[in-house]
């Protein structure tokens, strides 16, 4: 193993004093699962980070990638740390054409900065994530494939990224896709890097497809006594046809995280469109209200209220969690929002924890968190819920536990992958990163 | 492995009337829709995942190439036994297997004909979004394989976006379920891979597919232009202003005389290129969006525009839409198609530079396409007999193709790689992007035992590739398909 000192001067011969920071209290500031780096590195180009990779690979050395650090501790517990490598200095939007609808972003563009820039231009890039206002970066954003409620009307982050450009663990500097909206030459590896949570490679570049702001929006609540009433009206506003972009039940708890008032359950739609069209939506979608017997619903015109709400929805969860705290993305299909949302609770009084639940009916992606004073206990609620979910072909991701409990949940991803896929997961991993150079076990099934 | 023995193993597999193998019986599996063609040793059809699990164990033990193989309409040679071997035939897996409405997906076995399940599922009110012009007859395997575009990709994506989750048969016969319709199953997302690999990976035998709810209303108009600089301004016009309309074609002159001449259609020959625009929604919506349109293109030129008012008058355009490529038999016995993508903003400056290309090859070049994707097709038009022509068809499509690379685009944006444009990659990727691309392959395939010799380089002579264009052929005439 390398002495530090021989590290710090390694790293300096490859990048200089700008791309190093050894002080400990930075050290200590990026540390993950309770362990700091020896080092932090902060490339500028693609071809530094290649550099600093391929010394970290030819010297055993460990490396955690880092975007804007806001949820670098998703995943498995590390196995070990020597550097962090930060894209903070790769941060430039390298292209951006708004005639043809097409972004390219370095990884360590903010993601409030691209919303920014793109909003001048009347446009938006459909990826949500939790974390936008304290520093999310655009890749760190793909690297953990997030989501939010608008993903009912624009799909996954995936159906948007159109090329990327990455660095492998041993220096190998590659691309797939391109910048053109439709692209069938050679592989997607734009799929293989979504979700990678930086254990293949270095996403250090990427394009997407943009999209124009919609003209106008309308946000309607309605508060109802069980959940099972407002996943329903959730799913009848899909089927029939009133095509709502985003449709999201909050329980009481995920109620007054974001503000509304303390109902058991809250069913928030969006409809986006033309004037005359809007107008249609909203009719359409209070006549389904009416014939459920709910009161309202309440409207929110103000594109700034609206807008403000949402993003707490979109970053419900992302709340400093002190202590015994934890957050979980639960997967089901969308007709399972209201089974799990009476799961979830039952379970949580069983076990005296305390929890919040917000779940997109539209599409299947639930958040969940808690906070519990007895660790057995949040250990069985987990296990139990993720074992639930898992039955019915959905899944559990255990993405922020306290270190102890993550230790001892297994895997916080549950057990739903087959041996088949897995056997395909570690092939890919043994392929791209032999080594195990990047966050070595931080991946399913320690990978 | 000797023919013999192995027509005897492949009975046992999948009995008599599951295989073919007389020379005369498979000549119809030696080719697609490309330029080229192979004699695979037998043909089978299975009928469930284990035959195929047990034929793919044989095939790795004794190193025999397996092709997979859904309609054959692939225009890259995908479904071609380049190495001989063994053709899968997945038409007897063709059962829709589930649909589950409220949680919008269906499941299909791979020989699911496209428009076959659109048509299946519509009484639900909701369909499949990926319609390949070859919707008729191409399999939602062939689909996936090659991600599959069509013209209301470009609202609604192209056929990766719809693909949820597979069953898949691995050289040696493992069978291997990938995604799921619950979203992000955990892990890398195998399922995006294996879309679009061209069946170089396994093969798929069941697709779980998203199902989108039909939109209530469509308007269907021509937007008539003096010529295709005027036509495609519009289009960059259209996109630039943020517009995103549900599909957004283009035809020149020449494909709007021949489509006219065969299936009166509609289309306005007096037009020096028409957009075929239509726009879907609330019927709230169409009058507002149809109007801003139609002022762009008027800003932008368009002397003229039709409405379709009846839904007979909107099948009629997207009937000739549709039979442009059968009409194209009438200029030119052979045709040769390519599939070129550009930024949208680059259209009228790639579009001019096609038209010096056939100027200098003397080749009539004709342009129907997808152009709110900036997905063109130029489509050479020839006839083999003449002497000498066949290079120069050859090396104007290179151009072609090499002005789409140069301004930004691609080599292929629907039709794939396959044995076509395999020594075309490296205009676009570097050795280290295709080394890493074949090091994922070989996860999957490491022998190569499926789909051998595809999608990468071959490092092939050029004397190589003009053989296999000898083989040209003309496209069978195929009614109601577009391109
Ligand atoms: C409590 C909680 C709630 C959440 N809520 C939501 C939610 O509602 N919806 C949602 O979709 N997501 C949610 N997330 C996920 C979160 O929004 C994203 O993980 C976040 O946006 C990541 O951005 P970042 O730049 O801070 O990345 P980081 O935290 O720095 O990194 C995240 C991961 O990506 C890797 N990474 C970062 N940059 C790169 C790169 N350039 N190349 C390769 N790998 C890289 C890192 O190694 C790390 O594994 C939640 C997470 C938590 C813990
Ligand atoms: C007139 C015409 C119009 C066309 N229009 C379009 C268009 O608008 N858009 C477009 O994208 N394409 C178009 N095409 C091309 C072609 O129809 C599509 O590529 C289609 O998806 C191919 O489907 P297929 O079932 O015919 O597949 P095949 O040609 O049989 O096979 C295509 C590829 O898929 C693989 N494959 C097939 N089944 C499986 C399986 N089960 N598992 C693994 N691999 C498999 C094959 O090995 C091969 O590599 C057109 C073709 C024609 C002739």
């Amino acid at each position: 193993m390398i002495e530090t000192d021989n590290l710090i001067q390694d790293l300096l011969g490859i990048g200089g004093e700008d791309g190093l920071s050894t002080g400990q209290a930075q050290l200590d500031a990026v540390a993950l699962d309770g362990q700091s780096p020896r080092a932090i590195v902060r490339p500028s180009t693609a071809e530094e980070a290649a550099a600093y990779l391929k010394y970290a690979n030819s010297h055993g050395l460990k490396v955690a990638i880092r975007g804007g650090g806001v949820h670098s501790g998703i995943g498995n517990p590390l196995e070990w740390l020597d550097i962090v490598l930060t894209t903070e200095r790769m941060a430039a939007i390298t292209e951006y054409s708004p005639a043809d609808l097409m972004v390219g972003v370095q990884a360590g563009v903010k993601l409030s900065d691209l919303k920014a820039e793109l909003a001048k231009n009347g446009q938006f890039l459909p990826v949500e994530a939790a974390g936008l206002l304290q520093g999310a970066t655009i890749g760190g954003a793909i690297a953990s494939n997030t989501s939010g409620p608008f993903r009912l009307a624009y799909g996954p982050a995936r159906d948007w990224l159109i090329g990327v450009k990455f660095v492998l663990a041993d220096g190998t500097i590659a691309k797939g896709g391109g910048k053109v909206v439709k692209n069938v030459a050679g592989f997607d590896m734009m799929k293989l890097f979504i979700g990678t949570l930086g254990t293949l490679g270095l996403i250090y570049e990427m394009n997407f497809k943009l999209l124009p702001l919609p003209p106008l929006t309308s946000t309607l609540v309605v508060a109802f006594d069980d959940y099972q009433a407002a996943c329903g009206l959730a799913l009848k506003a899909i089927d029939t046809g009133t095509f709502p972009s985003a449709l999201t039940v909050l329980d009481r708890g995920a109620a007054l995280a974001v503000g509304l008032p303390d109902r058991t359950a809250t069913l928030l739609l969006e409809v986006r469109n033309t004037a005359q069209a809007l107008e249609r939506q909203v009719r359409d979608i209070t006549g389904l209200c009416r014939e459920a017997g709910a009161a309202g619903p309440d409207m929110l015109d103000g594109s700034q209220e609206q807008h403000d709400l949402w993003q707490k929805v979109t970053g419900f969860g992302y709340r400093e969690l002190s202590g015994q705290g934890l957050a979980l993305k639960v997967s089901t299909l969308p007709d399972q929002s209201a089974a799990l949302l009476t799961q979830a609770h039952a379970l949580a009084d069983r076990l005296s924890l305390r929890i919040s639940l917000l779940s997109h009916a539209g599409h299947g992606l639930s958040w969940l968190t808690g906070s519990y004073e007895d660790e057995d206990k949040a250990l069985e609620f987990v296990r139990e819920l993720t074992s639930w979910a898992e039955r019915l072909g959905g899944s559990v991701a255990a993405e922020r536990l306290p270190l102890a409990l993550k230790q001892r949940v297994g895997d916080v991803w549950g057990t739903a992958l087959s041996e088949g896929e897995l056997k395909l997961m570690r092939g890919i991993k043994a392929k791209l990163d032999p080594e195990r150079t990047l966050g070595p076990g931080r991946f399913v099934a320690g990978i | 492995m000797d023919k013999q023995v192995l027509v005897a193993e492949l009975l046992k597999i999948f009995g008599p009337d599951g295989l073919l193998y007389a020379p005369e019986d498979v000549l119809v599996y030696e080719y697609d829709f490309s330029l080229d063609k192979n004699l695979p040793e037998a043909v089978v059809f299975p009928s469930n995942t284990g035959q195929l699990a047990v034929l793919l164990k044989l095939a790795a033990e004794n190193n025999i190439p397996v092709t997979p193989r859904g309609a054959g309409t692939g225009l890259s040679g995908g479904a071609i036994a380049v190495r001989g071997g063994i053709v899968v035939a997945m038409a007897r897996l063709k059962k829709l297997m589930k649909l589950d409405v409220a949680n919008r997906y269906a499941v299909v076995q791979p020989g699911h004909v496209n428009l076959e399940l659109s048509t299946e599922i519509s009484p639900s009110g909701y369909f499949f979004a990926p319609d390949p012009a070859s919707q008729k007859a191409s399999t939602i395997g062939g689909n996936l394989a090659l991600n599959a575009g069509g013209p209301h990709c470009l609202a609604y994506g192209t056929t990766t976006n719809h693909i949820l989750g597979l069953e898949m048969v691995l050289p040696g016969g493992e069978v291997v379920r990938t995604g799921s319709a619950a979203p992000d199953r955990p892990g890398y997302d195998l399922t995006g891979f294996i879309v679009g690999s061209e069946g170089t990976l396994g093969i798929v035998t069941e697709a779980t597919v998203k199902i989108m709810k039909k939109p209530e209303a469509v308007s269907t108009f021509l937007a008539l232009f003096e010529d295709v600089g005027a036509a495609s301004d519009a289009v960059s016009a259209i996109i630039g202003a943020g517009i995103v309309p549900a599909a957004l074609e283009m035809m020149d002159q020449l494909t709007i005389r021949m489509v006219e001449e065969a299936l009166q259609a509609g289309y306005p020959p007096e037009a020096g290129a028409v957009l075929l625009i239509e726009v879907d929604g609330l019927k709230e919506s169409l009058d507002e969006l149809t109007g801003t349109i139609v002022k762009i293109c008027r800003d932008n030129g368009a002397f003229d525009v039709k409405s379709a008012t009846t839904e007979e008058a909107r099948t009629k355009l997207w009937a000739g839409r549709k039979g442009a490529a059968g009409a194209f038999g009438r200029v030119a016995p052979n045709f040769y198609l390519h599939d070129g993508v550009v930024p949208r903003s680059k259209l009228p400056e790639v579009l001019r530079r096609i038209g010096e290309i056939g100027v200098e090859y003397d080749l009539v070049i004709a342009n129907l396409f997808h152009a709110g994707d900036g997905n063109l097709h130029p489509n050479i038009m020839f006839d083999a007999r003449v002497p000498g022509v066949m290079p120069r068809v050859i090396e104007a499509g290179e151009k072609i193709l090499h002005l789409c690379v140069e301004v930004g685009g691609t080599i292929s944006g629907e039709h794939g790689i396959g044995t076509e444009k395999q020594e075309y990659m490296s205009w676009i990727f570097t050795e280290e992007d295709m080394a890493t691309m074949r090091k994922v392959k070989d996860v999957f395939n490491p022998a190569e035992i499926i789909n051998p010799w595809k999608v990468f380089p071959t490092k092939k002579s050029c004397g190589e590739i003009s053989l296999k264009m000898r083989l040209l052929k003309a496209l069978p005439n195929m009614d109601e398909a577009w391109i």
